[in-house]
């Protein structure tokens, strides 16, 4: 038979964040909706084209500069994998991939968590100094001395069809390696992003975009529901200097939503959210029957499950929850508090949003007012507060 | 002199009685065959048009045949009761052209299959209807032909370790293969009958499984279906090998074909094929073939400098060997290793019998650029040449990743 083998691609910060951050970010997002399940036949696409991208552009990039380059044998991945096997034969592959030990690229801040991983691993199951596993780790603390670790990425890229006799067994470094110079990374600028902050971040910049080249748009599709939430709220009102305008919307199944209006709405008197807010709210789920520990908390829910979730493009989702909250909206006859414990449909959250946003834009002095308090599920029942709307 | 012809007389007599004994159960097969067909309410299924499939609960009637000649026809269903197969008909013909055991040996696959897909025990019953509720004798010859002895063959019973056995059996692999495949199972890793069902479900061609087992690093990946994209590490190695062998398939199955031409059209007619040796060294991927009835053309594009400086014609004579290295990289794998493969290529063949050597890559190798090209051009050895595949890597990899998706929706 023939071997195949793995090499190890270092990628310093910089150039990383440069080329791939965007990509590892969209790819990191179709591994958690694959955890979920949700809509998982797309995301396992999407995830493929991801992840294809990255090792292609770490490909070109070796063939055609003088970086770090480290080969290794697949062999440390089999081995996890029959290990994981002899262990729980049931869940095995969920298990590998919950702790990402098969992606083929860790971001910077991503990798001394896999060496912590690898390493834990090892004592774990007392593996001999030999194994794969163990070569795989010992390769990645001499170039990732401790300390430094977040200053780069890896990239694994395959390479089938090498002949077992041409083919050591032995760790070796690749001809072009050599220690990563670490006086770079003293610099701030090189410092990393704190992963909390990432999406809503990454989605302000999106905007930002958007509001600059009105052809362009913003795919809401990646970020999740909170992030979604609380960066609207940030461009929903009016802003020194800036003039309403409308942005693009666009999701993952290619279909596009009508556009989202921005710096429109005027901030609400404190007095009279503090009025509104002294009365007794209703708490409502976004969606029905999507997580049931939340019926505990709600007394209603604003959309129901069966038609939300209908299969249709996503676009349509978002036009039918726009249309459902306006009608709703209608409805209601006098102030009102609403706290909504929000799920994590995107769709369902930009067309709640930009229904609101216009049925307060067109009040008249005499219509009730709304004041909405998302809630987002932390752990165990405990929720988190947004950022008001009114 | 006296004694061995009375002996002559038993055999003729015997074969006299169990040619009866076939035709009294001819008759009654075909008469209930007809009773189901009318019986049967129309099935929405229409072997051109489509449609949709019965369930495997209600009868259903199979015909096996090759070139519109009927090698057998059988009846069956599951049942869920018993949790195994049962078959009302199973009528073989002999055609002359064809071995003595021809519509036996595709009855019984096409049924052992079907029991397999059901996920049933792998038990086969027959009833009342077929041999008077006994396992055909054909069925009976062909599995003590491979060894295997039917211990209910009387009450009509094929137990699921007899269906196991003759199921391996008559897929055929080789002792190497065989040998492959009890290791993998041993490990845990690939089930044996899972190989079986994905070559006669045509998920895999035979060749692409033989090609798998043998040269993959892991062919449990590409085989049993449980690799997702989101084991990507894995996956990848799934898809390359398995896209390996589905160029390997092609080329055996282009090879192989007579094509005809019948006036302005060429046309292959099912089972006919050119008689050709195979070599496969698993150790580097290169396949040897030599003709053995009549010279054989070469598939596909070879690039025009080969063509003009060192392959004169396209035609490989009887008894002159070529070969194939096979290498399914996609584009940037090519830009790496391409020029390594060309040189290894020399060197496998170097004082071997392999005659002109072809390294084999998909069409992503006309993305590169053309410096990169000419540069290859530039360095090809005289005993190789270049040979693209029509396909790009992105259609053999949707193909492996269906094949995969496949073979996950059954049992394991």
């Amino acid at each position: 038979m023939m071997n195949s083998n793995n090499r190890m691609v270092l990628v310093p910060h910089q150039i990383w964040k440069n080329h791939l951050a965007d990509i590892a970010r969209d790819a990191k997002v179709c591994e958690r909706r694959i955890k979920k399940e949700s809509n998982i036949d797309v995301e396992r696409v999407r995830y493929s084209l991801f992840s294809d991208f990255i090792e292609r552009w770490a490909k070109k990039w070796v063939s055609e500069e003088d970086v770090d380059i480290l080969d290794l044998d697949i062999s440390y991945i089999r081995e996890i994998r029959d290990l994981l096997y002899q262990e729980n034969k049931a869940d095995w592959w969920q298990k590998v991939f919950r702790s990402r030990l098969m992606a083929t690229f860790f971001s910077p801040k991503d990798i001394s968590h896999h060496l912590n991983l690898l390493q834990n691993w090892m004592k774990e199951e007392d593996l001999p100094e030999n194994s794969p596993v163990h070569r795989r780790v010992e390769v990645l603390q001499q170039v990732l001395p401790e300390g430094n670790e977040k200053y780069l990425g890896v990239v694994d890229i395959h390479s089938p069809f090498q002949r077992r006799k041409d083919f050591s067994w032995e760790v070796s470094k690749g001809k072009k390696h050599r220690k990563p110079d670490f006086s770079r990374a003293t610099s701030k600028a090189l410092l990393p992003e704190q992963e909390s902050g990432d999406q809503i971040e990454y989605l302000r910049k999106d905007i930002r975009r958007a509001v600059k080249d009105p052809d362009s748009g913003v795919n809401f599709s990646n970020p999740s529901h909170p992030a979604i939430t609380e960066v609207l709220h940030e461009f929903a009102y009016r802003q020194d200097g800036k003039k309403p305008c409308t942005i693009r919307v666009f999701y993952n199944d290619g279909s596009e939503g009508q556009p989202f209006p921005l710096y429109l709405l005027e901030k609400s008197s404190k007095e009279k959210v503090a009025e509104i807010l002294s009365k007794a709210p209703i708490h409502s789920s976004l969606i029905s029957m999507r997580h049931l520990d939340m019926d505990l908390a709600v007394d209603m829910a604003w959309f129901t499950n069966q038609r939300a979730s209908r299969r249709r493009a996503y676009a349509e989702t978002e036009e039918f929850c726009y249309q459902r909250t306006l009608d709703q909206l209608g409805q209601v006859k006098d102030d009102l508090h609403i706290k909504l414990y929000q799920t994590g449909l995107q769709p369902a959250v930009v067309g709640f949003y930009r229904a609101f946003v216009e049925y307060v834009y067109t009040l008249e002095d005499q219509d009730p007012r709304i004041v909405v308090t998302p809630m987002y599920y932390q752990k165990a029942g405990d929720y988190r507060k947004g950022k008001q709307w009114s | 002199m006296n004694h061995e012809s009375s002996a002559e007389a038993k055999i003729s007599f015997r074969e006299k009685l169990a040619a009866e004994r076939r035709n009294r159960w001819l008759w009654k097969g075909l008469e209930r065959l007809k009773e189901h067909l009318e019986g049967t309410p129309e099935f929405s299924w229409h072997f051109e048009e489509g449609g949709e499939l019965p369930r495997n609960f209600f009868w259903r009637p199979y015909r096996f045949a090759v070139q519109d000649i009927v090698l057998g026809v059988t009846i069956i269903r599951h049942s869920r009761k018993l949790n195994s197969l049962l078959v009302d008909v199973f009528l073989i013909t002999s055609i002359p052209e064809y071995e003595a055991d021809s519509g036996a040996r595709a009855l019984s696959l096409l049924i052992l299959t079907d029991a397999f897909k059901n996920g049933g025990s792998m038990e086969i019953r027959f009833t009342e209807n077929v041999e008077g509720g006994e396992v055909p004798g054909a069925l009976r010859e062909l599995a003590a032909s491979e060894g295997i002895e039917l211990e209910g063959a009387l009450e009509g019973v094929i137990y699921p370790h007899e269906s196991r056995q003759l199921y391996i059996a008559l897929t055929g692999f080789t002792e190497s293969l065989r040998d492959r495949i009890q290791h993998l199972e041993g490990a845990g890793l690939l089930s044996p009958m899972l190989t079986c069902y994905s070559i006669w479900q045509g998920i895999w061609d035979r060749v692409e499984v033989e090609a798998l087992l043998l040269t993959s690093p892991d062919p449990s990946l590409t085989l049993n279906g449980k690799i997702r994209p989101e084991h990507r590490n894995l996956f990848r190695e799934a898809v390359s090998y398995g896209r390996a062998a589905l160029i390997f398939g092609s080329l055996d199955r282009r090879l192989r074909a007579r094509i005809q031409k019948e006036g302005d059209r060429l046309i292959h007619l099912e089972d006919d094929f050119i008689r050709l040796d195979r070599k496969l060294d698993p150790e580097s991927y290169l396949v040897t073939y030599t003709p053995e009835s009549e010279p054989v053309e070469l598939p596909w594009e070879i690039e025009h400098f080969h063509r003009e400086k060192y392959i004169p014609t396209p035609q490989m004579k009887i008894g002159q060997p070529f070969s194939f290295l096979i290498r399914a990289r996609d584009e940037m794998d090519l830009q790496m290793r391409l020029e390594d493969d060309i040189q290894s290529a020399h060197e496998i063949t170097k004082g071997k019998k392999t005659g002109p050597v072809f390294v084999l890559v998909p069409r992503d190798f006309v993305k590169l650029s053309e410096s990169f090209q000419e540069r290859v051009a530039e360095m090809l050895p005289p005993d190789v040449g270049l040979m693209i595949y029509p396909d790009f890597c992105n259609a053999l990899d949707d193909k492996v990743a269906r094949n995969i998706h496949q073979t996950k929706a059954v049992r394991v």
